[in-house]
Parts: structure tokens; C-alpha cells; sequence
């Protein structure tokens, strides 16, 4: 059984008289450690299946299922359970508290955890042991996101969904951040799901789902994931 | 269109525009609440005050007022109503305790009073008694009031002593609770009762009520009002100005005459004294006189009577002398006869008588006469009997007549009897005829009739002479008859003459006759008549002797009467003289005492001259509103009204201000990319910045229009109630001057606007590109507390996050900090305020004053008794005497009365704990006087320095002062006995005690009544009347809380919204890394908690500062208020700010569940 299955998901806004069909029956299934990227345009509803994933958001219809828990009829309390125990969040505008340091910030995820890393061994992990101390404003946004990906990782979560985290970031810094997570995956064998607007991103998955319209377009494995370091965009 | 786009946001925006909307309603309905609560108090009274035609001036004179006053005050043209009227301060016993109460006319024109229940006194001796509504009336409908005074009579004042009360009626004069002083011993009035006009007997008025012309037009208690009585009563000083000296002049001339009159009644009484001494003194010489004549005359008499004496002894001598012959003449005839002499005499006399008679019948001459005298004697009886045989007989033969005479009457009787029975019976045949009418037979007896009654006629005269004739006939008789007695007596002598002339006869010519002379001669002595002569003369002599012996014998009695009368004469001439004496001394007291009383009354009357020649001009009272008691009061506290109405809105304003700038910056920022989009596409910035201006100008008038109505519904009205308690309050008129509600509206809406406008320019200064990119998020900062290594890593993130953001934002942090702490603040106020006057008490009477019973003696001299008896007493601890007065402290300025207290020095700390306010330092009277702080503050004086104050005689001398103590009412000094001697040189004459009773013990009844008490008073009713006056003011704390809890509320929302509106990005990112509720909850309200504390421990001891600044508003001159919060104060404002706090935080908490996770997803604004 697969790790991830979304099975018939749908999704709809009432936005006053008018409904919005966000996701249109959505099937797909995410093997333990794979590493995903969810490709789309801009409102092909590829926020819609992170947000559901990440149990930030409930379905119309369908369900979904993670590690064989159905999130999708859960309700608040298990769904914080889930994200706090089960997810690590990295956001495309990082999301950092401003008021803590990049260690407190992985700290504070930390802290709500059952088994969670060492919040410096992470850091170092991202390349930022040395600037731990600093507060996010100090920090560029590549660091940044790298704080964050910290603090989605030092959750030890099974599941680390990432919101276009190069979204806001330069190409090289883009590149850097993008490597942690690939790091991520292969050593720790972590299951990372990313979504991201840019195609060119979509060779260092392992399985590549299009999406457009709130509908699947197509899933592609991708036996031969390609390393960060050759993925020109 | 750009104005849509801000009534869009708006709608958009609602809670925080319905939070301006609030703060601005709370701000503006507590100020103009606030501010018209002393002007709504003031109209209400104003317009009561015109109903019932309040006087604008009362007055008062040292003489009273007469109708000449009223009409001089009538007639001055600045006068409109001039109401005279009259009123006497009486006791009245309720309870046995005496309540002080006026007794005043009924006024139905100026200062009308108002029937508040019952009806209007009818008849004489009903009354109405003051009470409303709100206070409860002394008396009630059906009491009966008896009014009495110490001294005097009040019956010469009222017509009656009991008053039956009738009805409740309030006036305008009386609105305060408390009351003025009464004439009565300073004495405060305890209450009122009106009487009909009638009642009063006296015929000068008490007291005149003036309205003055114009003044209606004024409200009072203005400064218009106030300008335009001082300025009618300075034209009226000339009218009040003459006719002070018009009432000295009438006095005068009143009281001139009537010393006049009495030096006349004097000069009269003593004159008529001084007449009846002189008539006394006329009388006591006259009565010497008596004396002299009398002392004269007892010495003639005893003269006279000296010579009677003499005279007597004389006569008695020669009656002696008189005796001896007569003796010796009687001796010699008993020796010559050989007989006693009685014996000898009556011989001698019988022999003379013998000798007489012999001589006689042997004369011839005399037998002849004899003879002679026989034969006429017998003739002269013959012819005297035959006469009366011939009256005899004519006696006889008169009888016989007489006796013919009747006979014949007799039969002349009959015969008429006859003859008349015939007529009756000749009239009677004559009916009958009549009647047979045969009236010649009637003539005839008719004529027979006639014949008959002449004939009776004839009769009847007949009979009348023969009765003359018999009467005469009588009368001969019986002078016959009288002649014959007569005869018969003459007769009767001559006989016997006859018979002794016969027997005389019978012895003539006897010879033996013609010796007898001889014999008899023979045997006395050759002359018998010599002898019978001597004997006779001798007899005689005897007898004139015996006469003039008696006569002696009564001389004798009558000079000896004579000297018993002079004696008594005597003694009464020696009381005469002593009565005499006693009399001139009498006199001569009398004279001296009459010249005392003379020059008394000389020096008396010369006084009242000189008394009234310095006589005073009337003194008249002129007192306006502002002296009038209750109106005063009145006055004086709705201006302490007036005073916190303009302080508190200031704390509003603050928090008004903050509060719109943190919420008006929030939406600056979260507009900032529209913002930087309109300045790009070319709108100028005051336009862009109008749109905000707008916003908040719109909240703000929404909030006035609304605050206007709320306010002046709660606010005037709550406190019109408080004051209700201390007066006798009219019906509310609510008033809002328009300044008020300009101001009120004006302030805050331009303050909004300045906010506003500020935040919207530093916005504005940016170029629209950087507007239009993601504000730069400020840089964290590290807090003090990093230093501190060992608290910062026990420290959760949540609260370094806390920790950082507090010190972030700044704004914020003053927002909250200030509302919370003047929510806090007033809370501490509020209930401060309550235990700080509560204090008053509780310390005062508690803590300071530790006696509980003040006994008051008549007399010093009873101290020792009264202590004897407090000894033995076994609910008395501690009795110590002391000695208090009122005494002036002559000061720089002015004179203020303090009251003094001289106690021993070891005395003091069994009455007063004396110790300084703020550290609690015991004070003695060792070094000099201590005085109270309040009297040190108001008149500047500091230990070291001395002030003039007088002995209880009113000695002045400087007293240095060692101590101020702490002490919340009254102006006190206290003195060492020691101290006061040595400065007055006077000593101490104890007349109080102090006695402090075992807990729980009431003394006050077991003294009262003892010898030489003259009262007891114990804290108990004082402590009663305090709390009570106290009381209104939880109301005003009702007030307080929730204004501070509608300020808390509304602030730490704002706070709250803010706080979670501009993190919202950051709370989603915390949910979504799976941060439960509860853990979200702390992250935010841990500083909104945190930033509450804050502003609740600033706001302590802020509120002790208005507390400071409160107490010195409504300062009072004798009471000094404590400004120490009591703890619970502090407690209590803690918890209830607290509480407030947590209440937000609950309803927040709904706020933040909804935060979507997906915020956390959007962009960066």
C-alpha cells in the first residue's frame, strides 16, 4: 500500500454565487521516501493538494490517506496531531518568526515534537552552523529558507512538503536550497513532496505530477532522478 | 470613487472601526457625562430656585427690623420682592435628647416652601415640619412638638409651645443635609418646623429676604449672577447704609426716653423717700416737743402734788389738833355728867327737849294760841265735811240723772230698731205691691217710710245729747268725787293737829309744868341750853371733823394716784426717749441709704447715657447666596464636581489617542501596498491621507453622536442621585452647555484626526516602489534579558517571543501599558477614594483618638469625684483629664480658630497616639506644642517655629511648636500642662476627660446624670455620621469601575486584535507546524497578559497619585483626607483589571481558532 493515496479528491470554493472547482477528482498514489514535485501553473490547484496534504485544509470529496491514517475525515485536533508529529512545512516565504533566532526558530518546532534532531546538527546540516544566532532580518533569503527547511526537518517529520521554496529565491541560492531538500531525501530518506511552477525542476523528482485545471494531468516516474547540481533553469 | 474605496474599507475593517468608534463614545460620554454633571446640578437647583422664588440676599440686623426698614428697602429701586419674616431657634425634646429646631414662618413668597405631603397648617398651633423625599422629617404628620428654651420664655416669643405637626414641606433654604449654626450655643440646627405668620408675637422682624430686581434673568451660581448681586447690593449700601443709622437714631431717641423716664421715676421715688423721711423726722421732733411738754408737766404735777402733800399733812394736823378739843370738850361733859358722852348726850338732849316743851306749856301766851289754833282746826274740819256732803249728794243726784237719761236712750233705741225693721218691712210690702202694681198703697207706706225715718232721726239726735249730758254729768262726778279724797286727807290731818292740841291742851295750867325748867337747868350745870348747845356744837364738830378727814382721806388716795401717774408718765416719757433715738437713728439710716441709692441711680442712668451715646449703628447682615449655608455648600461642591469633570477626561483623552494611533497605523501598514499603488498612480498625498482621515474622523463623530446621548443619560444622572444623599435635590434638569458638547465632540474628533493624519504622512514619506514591496520587517532585537543566560535558556520561545515583541513595538506597548494602567488607576481611585474617607474614621477614631467617651464637667472642682468614680468603673481603663477651649492662632495673614488641648505630659499618650503621618515617630510634649498637619500645610508652619495662640483667657503668647502630627480632622494643638503654666502663668483648670472604655462598653448613660457632669459624648454617633455622609460615594465607585472596566475592555481588545492581525501570517505558520490551540493561545495572549501586568502595576501607584491630586481638589479646610491606599485598594484593582484581561482573552480566543492556515501560505504585503 502506498504511502500517500489521494483517492477521487475533490474540491470546491464557494466564493459568494460562484463555485470554484479547485481540485476535480484527483488520484494519485506517493511511495514511502519518494521524492515528489507536483508541477503546475499558477491556480491548476497544486496549492489546493499541498494544503490538503498537509492537513491544512478539508476536502469536498474523495479521500486521503497517510500512512494509512485517512486524514481527510479527521478532525482538528488529529489533523494538529498529524501536522505536528507527522509533517514538516517549508514555506515559500520561509515564514520564520522574525522575533527568534535561526536556532530558535528550529528550536521551537523542536519543541513540540516527540523524537525530534538536534537543532544544531540540522543547521549544520543546511550549511548554517554559523549563523545560528542570527535573527532572519540578518539573514539573506537563502539562508532563510534554509532555516526553514531546518525547521521542517528537525521535526523529523515523515513527510516534508515543500511551497515552492525557491519561489522567492535566486538562481544560486534557489540551486543551494534545493539540494538540502535533495539531501534530505537521499540521505535520510525522507518522503519530500514539492510543488513548484518551473518544469525544469521536475527531472530531480522521482515521480513528476502534472497538474492543470485541478485536474491530474499526468504522473511520470522518473526512474533517474537528475542531482540538483545539473538541473540548469 | 476614491471616497468608496474608504467606506469599503470600513466595512471592511469593522471591529477595528467600531473600536475607535468605542473609545472615542467612552471618551466623549465620560467628559461630557462628567462635565454637565456640575452644570445639570446647577440648573436643577437654579431652576428650583426660580420656582420657588428664592431670595437673592437675606438680611440680618443687631436691632431686628421694623416696618420703617421694610419701606426704606421697598422703596429702593434695586429691590423687587422684600419679604420679611421671623424665626426663633428653640430645643425640642425627642427621645429626651434635645433637638435643635427653628421655628420659622410659613413663607409663601420668597423662598416658598414646597407641601411635600399632608396639608398647610389651618389653624394656629399646626405646623409643617422640613423633610422630602429624600430625608426622612424629624417629626411626623401627627406628631405634637414642644418647643422650650434654656433661659428665656419662648412663650413671649410664640404664641404657642406645642405645635402639632401637619404636613412634610421642603425649602429651598434648607437643601443641605447638614446645617447651618443656630442661635442656640453655636449649637448646629438639627431641623425646621414653619408656622402660620401668627404665631409669632414679637413685632420686629428676624430677618429680611430680598429678591433683587433682574437678578431672575441670571442663572445662579454664575459669575454674571455673582457680579450683578455685588452690584445691586452696592447701590442698595446707601438705603442698608441710613437706615442702620436711622435704627441707632430711633433707638436712641426710644431708649433716651426711656432712661429719661426712669430718672424721673427715680427723682420721684426718691423724693417721696426722702418726703416720708422728713415727714418721719417732723413727727420725731414733734413727739420731742411732747416729751419736753411732758417732762414739764410731770414736774409741775410733781410739784403740785409735792404742796398737796403738804397741804395734807397740815389738814391733818389740825384735824388732829380738832380732834384733841373735841376729845377734851367730850371729856370735860363726861366728867361733868359722870357719863359717856353718847349717854351724856342724848340726856342732855332729851332733858333740853323736856325743858322746851315745859317752858312752852306754861306760857299763857301760848295756851291761847293753842286754844285758838284748836277751835280753827275744828272749824276749818267741819266746814271740810259738810262740803263733802254736799258733793255727795250732788253726786247722788247726778247719778240719778244720768241713770233717766240712758233709760231714755234706751227706749229711743228701741224704738228706731222698731222703726227701721218696719221701713224694711214697708220696702218689702212695696216690691210686692210693685209688683201688684198698687201704687197708692206704695205711696203711702212710702210716706210712712219718710214719717218713720224722720222720726229715727229725731231719735238718734236724742240719744246723742242725752249721751253728751251724761258724759258731762260724769265728769262732774268724778271732780266731786276728787275733791272729796282731798277733803277727807285734810281732814285726816286735822284731826290729828286737833288731837295732838287736845293732848296739849290737857296739860296747861299744870304746875308741876313750871318747875321743870328749873329742875333741869339744876341739873346741867345752872343752863340746860347752854349745855344742849355745847353738846349739839360739839357734834356738829365731830362731824365736820369725820368730813374733813375723809376728805383727807381721799386727798391722800389721789396724790398717791397722782404719784403712780407720774411715775408711769415717767416711765413712758423714758421709752419715749429711747423710741426717740431709735427713731433718729432710724432716720439717719434712712437718709444715708436714700443718698446711696440716689447716687446709684445717678452713676446707673449716667452708664446707660454714656452706654447709649456710644451705641453702635445697627449692624446689618447683608448675605448673599454665597453666605448662605446650604446654597454655599451646594455651590462649592459642584464646583469640586466641576473640577473632576475636567481631570478625568484628560486619562481618556491619552488613551483615546493611543489607542487610535496603534489601531489607525495597523491599517496604514496593511494598506501600505495600495497606498504605494495610489501614490504611483499619481493622487496626491494629503488625498491619499484623507482617506484615513476620514476613517477615523468618521468613528469619531460616530462615536460623539452617540457618546452625547449615553453620556449625559448616565453619567449627570448617577451623580445627581449621589449628591441626592447630601441634598434636598429638585427634579434633574439635564443640562448640557453647547461648549460642552463642542468640546467633547471637537477634542476628541481632532485628536483623532491629528493621529490619523500622522500615522498616514510617516507613511506617506516613503516612495510609492519601496510602498509597494513587503515592508521590511523590523529588526529583532535581543532583550536585556539575553544577558541573563540562566533565566533566557529556561525561557520557552513563546516567551522570548513575548519578551522580544513587548520591547518591538513600541506603540503598542504605551497603548496598552497607559489604558490598562488607567483602567487600573481608576479602579484604584475608586475604591481609595472610599477607604481613604473611611479612613477618616477608622484611623481618626481609632488609631489617633484613642479615648472612646468625652465626659464634660460643670466645674473643675468635680474632677476629683468624677475620677473616683471612673476608678472604680470596670468597663473604664484608662480617665484622664484634660482642659480643651477654641483659641486663635494669630497668624501673618489671617486668625484661625484651633483648638487646644492642655494635658499632662504623661497624660497625652492614655488620650492621642501623637506621631508623625509618614514614619509613625511617637511625639511628646516635652520641647513645646504640637500641632495638627493639616493646620501646619495650610498655613505653612514647620517645627521650630512659634505662633501666638491664648490661654483659656485670652492671654496671647507665642507657643513653639515641636511636632506636627497626624490627624484627619479638626485644627488641633496640644500642650503640656507644664508648657501652658509656664507660658500663660496660668494654671490649668481641667474640666474634660478623656475615658477610654473596655471594648464594647457605652459609659455615656451611667455618667449623664451624676453630679457635676454637664454632658457625655462619645465617637460612636460621630464615627455613625461620617460613614454615612460617606456613604454616596460607593455609588460614585460604581461609576468609576465601570468607566475603568469599558476603557480596560475596549483597550486590551484593541490590543488583542492588533496584535493578532498583524500576526496572523505567523500563527497560521505556527498551526501549520502543528502548534495546538492552547499553544498558539499562549504564544499570543502571554503578551498581551505580559503587557496587561505591566499596565496594571504602572496604573498602582498612578492611582495613588490622582488619589493625591482628587483629595487636593476637593480639599477641605478642616478635614485632611489620608492619601495612603489601603492594600485591598491595590488588591482589588489588580484583580479587577486582571479580570478584565482574562475576560478579553476568552472572547479572543475565537478569533484566533479562525485564523486560517493558508494566510500562511500568501505573500508578503
Amino acid at each position: 500500500m502506498a504511502f500517500i493515496e489521494f483517492k477521487d479528491v475533490c474540491k470546491t470554493y464557494q466564493m459568494g454565487e460562484v463555485e470554484i472547482k479547485a481540485l476535480d477528482n484527483i488520484n494519485f498514489q506517493i511511495d514511502q521516501g519518494e521524492f515528489v514535485v507536483i508541477l503546475g501553473a499558477s491556480g491548476a490547484g497544486k496549492t489546493t493538494i499541498l494544503n490538503l496534504l498537509g492537513g491544512m485544509d478539508t476536502i469536498s470529496s474523495g479521500t486521503v490517506m497517510v500512512d494509512g491514517r485517512d486524514i481527510s475525515h479527521s478532525n482538528d485536533k488529529e489533523l494538529t496531531d498529524y501536522r505536528r508529529h507527522d509533517i514538516g512545512f517549508v514555506f515559500q516565504f520561509y515564514n520564520l518568526v522574525q522575533n527568534l533566532t535561526a536556532l530558535e526558530n528550529v528550536e521551537l518546532a523542536r519543541q513540540i515534537c516527540k523524537n525530534p534532531l538536534d537543532g544544531r546538527e540540522v543547521l549544520s546540516l543546511v550549511g548554517l552552523e554559523n549563523r545560528q544566532n542570527n535573527f532572519p532580518s540578518q539573514l539573506s533569503g537563502g539562508e532563510q529558507q534554509r532555516v526553514a527547511i531546518a525547521r521542517a526537518v528537525a521535526k523529523n517529520p515523515k513527510l516534508l512538503l515543500c511551497d515552492e521554496p525557491t519561489g522567492a529565491l535566486d538562481y544560486v541560492t534557489g540551486k543551494q536550497v534545493l539540494k538540502v531538500l535533495q539531501d534530505m531525501s537521499v540521505q535520510r530518506k525522507m518522503t519530500v513532496v514539492m510543488i513548484t511552477h518551473n518544469a525544469a525542476l521536475a527531472d530531480m523528482g522521482q515521480k513528476i505530477i502534472r497538474v492543470r485545471s485541478g485536474k491530474i494531468e499526468s504522473i511520470t516516474i522518473n526512474p533517474n532522478p537528475k542531482n540538483v547540481e545539473d538541473i540548469e533553469y | 470613487m476614491f471616497h468608496k474605496d474608504t467606506f469599503r474599507l470600513i466595512r471592511k475593517t469593522a471591529k477595528r472601526f467600531v473600536t475607535i468608534v468605542l473609545i472615542v463614545l467612552i471618551g466623549v460620554a465620560f467628559m461630557v457625562g462628567l462635565m454637565s454633571s456640575s452644570p445639570t446640578m446647577r440648573r436643577s437647583v437654579d431652576v428650583y430656585f426660580d420656582n420657588t422664588n428664592f431670595m437673592d440676599v437675606q438680611l440680618f440686623s443687631s436691632y431686628g427690623f421694623d416696618n420703617r426698614d421694610i419701606v426704606a428697602l421697598r422703596k429702593s429701586p434695586q429691590t423687587d420682592s422684600v419679604y420679611p419674616t421671623r424665626f426663633v431657634d428653640t430645643y425640642v425634646s425627642v427621645n429626651d435628647r434635645p433637638v435643635v429646631t427653628r421655628v420659622q414662618e410659613c413663607n409663601s413668597y420668597v423662598n416658598r416652601i414646597v407641601l411635600v405631603e399632608g396639608r398647610m397648617p389651618q389653624k394656629s398651633g399646626e405646623a409643617l415640619a422640613l423633610g422630602s423625599s429624600s430625608f426622612a422629617s424629624v417629626y411626623s404628620i401627627g406628631d405634637t412638638v414642644k418647643v422650650y428654651l434654656e433661659d428665656d420664655d419662648i412663650s413671649e416669643t410664640l404664641a404657642h409651645t406645642e405645635f402639632e405637626i401637619v404636613g412634610i414641606a421642603k425649602s429651598p433654604q434648607y437643601m443641605a443635609s447638614s446645617r447651618e449654626t443656630s442661635t442656640l450655643n453655636n449649637l448646629t440646627l438639627d431641623t425646621v418646623i414653619f408656622v402660620d405668620d401668627s404665631e409669632f408675637l414679637t413685632d420686629y422682624y428676624t430677618s429680611v429676604y430680598l429678591t433683587l430686581k433682574g437678578a431672575a434673568a441670571y442663572q445662579s451660581f454664575t459669575q454674571e449672577y455673582k457680579d450683578f448681586v455685588s452690584n445691586s447690593l452696592d447701590e442698595l449700601n446707601s438705603v442698608i447704609k441710613s437706615q442702620q443709622t436711622v435704627r441707632r437714631d430711633e433707638t436712641i431717641e426710644e431708649v433716651t426716653k426711656e432712661i429719661e423716664d426712669g430718672e424721673k421715676e427715680v427723682e420721684e421715688e426718691i423724693s417721696k423717700a426722702q418726703k416720708e423721711i422728713d415727714d418721719g423726722r417732723q413727727e420725731l421732733e414733734d413727739a420731742y416737743i411732747q416729751i419736753l411738754v411732758a417732762e414739764a408737766q410731770i414736774e409741775s404735777s410733781e410739784k403740785q402734788l409735792a404742796e398737796g402733800e403738804k397741804e395734807l399733812i397740815a389738814g391733818e394736823k389740825e384735824l388732829a389738833d380738832g380732834e384733841k378739843q373735841i376729845n377734851d370738850a367730850k371729856k370735860q361733859i363726861e366728867d361733868e355728867t359722870d357719863m359717856p358722852f353718847e349717854e351724856a348726850s342724848a340726856t342732855i338732849q332729851s332733858a333740853y327737849g323736856i325743858y322746851v316743851l315745859a317752858e312752852r306749856l306754861t306760857s299763857e301766851e301760848s295756851n291761847a294760841t293753842v286754844k285758838e289754833n284748836l277751835e280753827a282746826r275744828k272749824a276749818e274740819r267741819d266746814a271740810l265735811r259738810s262740803e263733802n256732803t254736799s258733793l255727795t249728794a250732788e253726786n247722788l243726784s247726778l247719778t240719778m240723772t244720768n241713770n233717766n237719761l240712758t233709760d231714755e236712750n234706751n227706749s229711743l233705741t228701741a224704738e228706731n230698731s222698731t222703726l227701721t225693721a218696719e221701713n224694711l218691712a214697708l220696702e218689702e210690702t212695696n216690691k210686692q205691691l210693685e209688683a201688684d202694681g198698687e201704687t197708692d198703697r206704695i205711696a203711702a207706706n212710702k210716706i210712712k217710710i219718710a214719717e218713720n225715718s224722720a222720726r229715727i232721726a229725731e231719735n238718734t239726735l236724742k240719744i246723742s245729747l242725752n249721751q253728751q249730758e251724761i258724759t258731762a254729768n260724769n265728769t262732774k262726778k268724778e271732780a266731786n268725787s276728787k275733791k272729796m279724797a282731798e277733803n277727807n286727807e285734810e281732814i285726816d290731818r286735822l284731826d290729828e293737829e286737833i288731837s295732838s292740841l287736845e293732848s296739849i291742851s290737857g296739860f296747861m295750867g299744870n304746875a308741876i309744868l313750871a318747875e321743870i325748867p328749873e329742875a333741869i337747868d339744876e341739873m346741867f350745870g345752872g343752863d340746860v341750853k347752854k349745855a344742849y348747845d355745847g353738846v349739839i356744837q360739839l357734834e356738829a364738830a365731830e362731824d365736820e371733823i369725820n368730813a374733813a378727814k375723809k376728805q383727807l382721806e381721799s386727798g391722800r388716795q389721789e396724790i398717791e394716784a397722782g404719784k403712780q401717774q407720774l411715775a408711769d408718765a415717767k416711765k413712758q416719757l423714758t421709752d419715749g426717749r429711747v423710741e426717740y433715738e431709735k427713731g433718729k437713728k432710724e432716720l439717719e439710716d434712712g437718709q444715708k441709704e436714700l443718698d446711696e441709692k440716689r447716687e446709684e441711680a445717678r452713676i446707673e442712668l449716667a452708664k446707660a447715657r454714656q452706654e447709649l451715646a456710644e451705641l453702635p449703628d445697627a449692624e446689618w447682615m447683608v448675605l448673599d447666596r454665597d453666605s448662605h449655608y446650604s446654597t454655599y455648600m451646594f455651590e462649592n461642591n459642584s464646583d469640586q464636581m466641576a473640577k473632576i469633570g475636567y481631570v478625568f477626561p484628560i486619562l481618556f483623552f491619552l488613551v483615546a489617542a493611543l489607542v487610535c494611533m496603534t489601531t489607525m497605523k495597523r491599517l496604514v501598514d496593511e494598506e501600505r501596498s495600495q497606498i504605494g499603488v495610489f501614490s504611483a498612480l499619481g493622487f496626491s498625498k494629503n488625498k491619499i491621507a484623507s482617506k484615513y482621515v476620514i476613517y477615523a474622523l468618521t468613528a469619531s463623530l460616530f462615536g460623539s453622536v452617540i457618546a452625547i446621548p449615553v453620556g449625559m443619560a448616565i453619567f449627570p444622572t448617577v451623580i445627581y442621585f449621589c449628591w441626592r444623599l447630601m441634598y434636598d435635590l429638585p427634579d434633574m434638569v439635564l443640562t448640557m452647555p453647547l461648549y460642552i458638547a463642542v468640546l467633547g465632540v471637537c477634542s476628541f474628533t481632532l485628536l483623532m484626526i491629528a493621529v490619523t493624519y500622522t500615522v498616514a504622512k510617516t507613511v506617506l514619506k516613503e516612495n510609492p516602489s519601496r510602498l509597494m514591496r513587503p515592508k521590511a520587517p523590523r529588526n529583532a532585537k535581543k532583550v536585556f534579558l539575553e544577558n541573563i543566560p540562566f533565566i533566557w535558556q529556561k525561557m520557552s520561545f513563546t516567551s522570548k517571543v513575548t519578551a522580544r515583541n513587548i520591547i518591538r513595538y513600541k506603540s503598542r506597548f504605551f497603548m496598552t501599558v497607559i489604558g490598562v494602567a488607567g483602567c487600573t488607576s481608576l479602579l484604584v481611585l475608586g475604591f481609595a477614594l472610599k477607604g481613604s474617607i473611611s479612613q477618616v474614621v477608622s484611623i481618626q477614631y481609632g488609631d489617633i483618638v484613642t479615648y472612646d467617651t468625652t465626659i464634660t464637667l460643670e466645674d473643675k472642682d468635680y474632677m476629683q469625684d468624677v475620677l473616683d468614680r471612673l476608678d472604680d468603673d470596670e468597663d473604664v481603663q484608662l480617665a484622664v483629664p484634660f482642659m480643651t477651649y477654641s483659641s486663635l492662632a494669630y497668624m501673618d495673614e489671617e486668625d484661625k480658630a484651633i483648638q487646644v488641648y492642655v494635658m499632662d505630659e504623661k497624660d497625652v499618650r492614655d488620650a492621642f497616639d501623637l506621631r508623625q503621618r509618614k514614619d509613625h515617630e511617637p511625639l511628646n510634649l516635652k520641647k513645646g506644642a504640637v500641632i495638627s498637619e493639616k493646620f501646619s500645610k495650610l498655613y505653612d508652619i514647620a517645627v521650630g517655629d512659634e505662633i501666638v495662640i491664648e490661654s483659656s483667657n485670652g492671654i496671647k503668647k507665642a507657643v513653639e511648636i515641636s511636632g506636627i502630627c497626624e490627624m484627619y480632622t479638626q485644627h488641633y494643638l496640644f500642650i503640656s500642662e507644664d508648657m501652658y503654666q509656664d507660658t500663660f502663668e496660668e494654671t490649668v483648670a481641667y474640666d474634660n476627660i478623656a475615658v477610654t472604655n473596655t471594648d464594647g462598653a457605652d459609659i455615656s448613660s451611667r455618667y449623664e446624670n451624676i453630679k457635676g457632669v454637664d454632658s457625655v459624648s462619645d465617637f460612636t454617633a460621630m464615627k455613625a455620621t461620617f460613614n454615612n455622609m460617606f456613604g454616596s460615594l460607593d455609588i460614585i465607585i460604581v461609576v468609576i469601575i465601570l468607566a475603568a472596566g469599558s476603557l480596560a475592555l475596549v483597550v486590551i481588545m484593541n490590543l488583542t486584535e492588533v496584535n493578532i492581525s498583524e500576526r496572523i501570517r505567523e500563527i497560521a505558520t505556527l498551526k501549520v507546524l502543528g502548534f495546538n490551540n492552547s499553544e498558539v493561545y499562549s504564544y499570543i495572549f502571554k503578551e498581551v497578559f505580559v503587557l496587561s501586568l505591566i499596565g496594571i502595576l504602572v496604573g498602582l501607584p498612578f492611582g495613588r497619585l490622582e488619589l493625591i491630586f482628587v483629595m487636593d481638589i476637593i480639599d477641605m479646610e478642616m478635614v485632611m483626607f489620608p492619601t495612603l491606599v489601603q492594600p485591598s485598594s491595590y488588591l482589588f484593582a489588580f484583580l479587577i483589571t486582571l479580570t478584565f484581561t482574562v475576560l478579553v482573552i476568552l472572547l479572543m480566543r475565537k478569533t484566533l481558532r479562525n485564523v486560517q492556515m493558508v494566510e500562511s501560505l500568501k505573500s508578503v504585503e
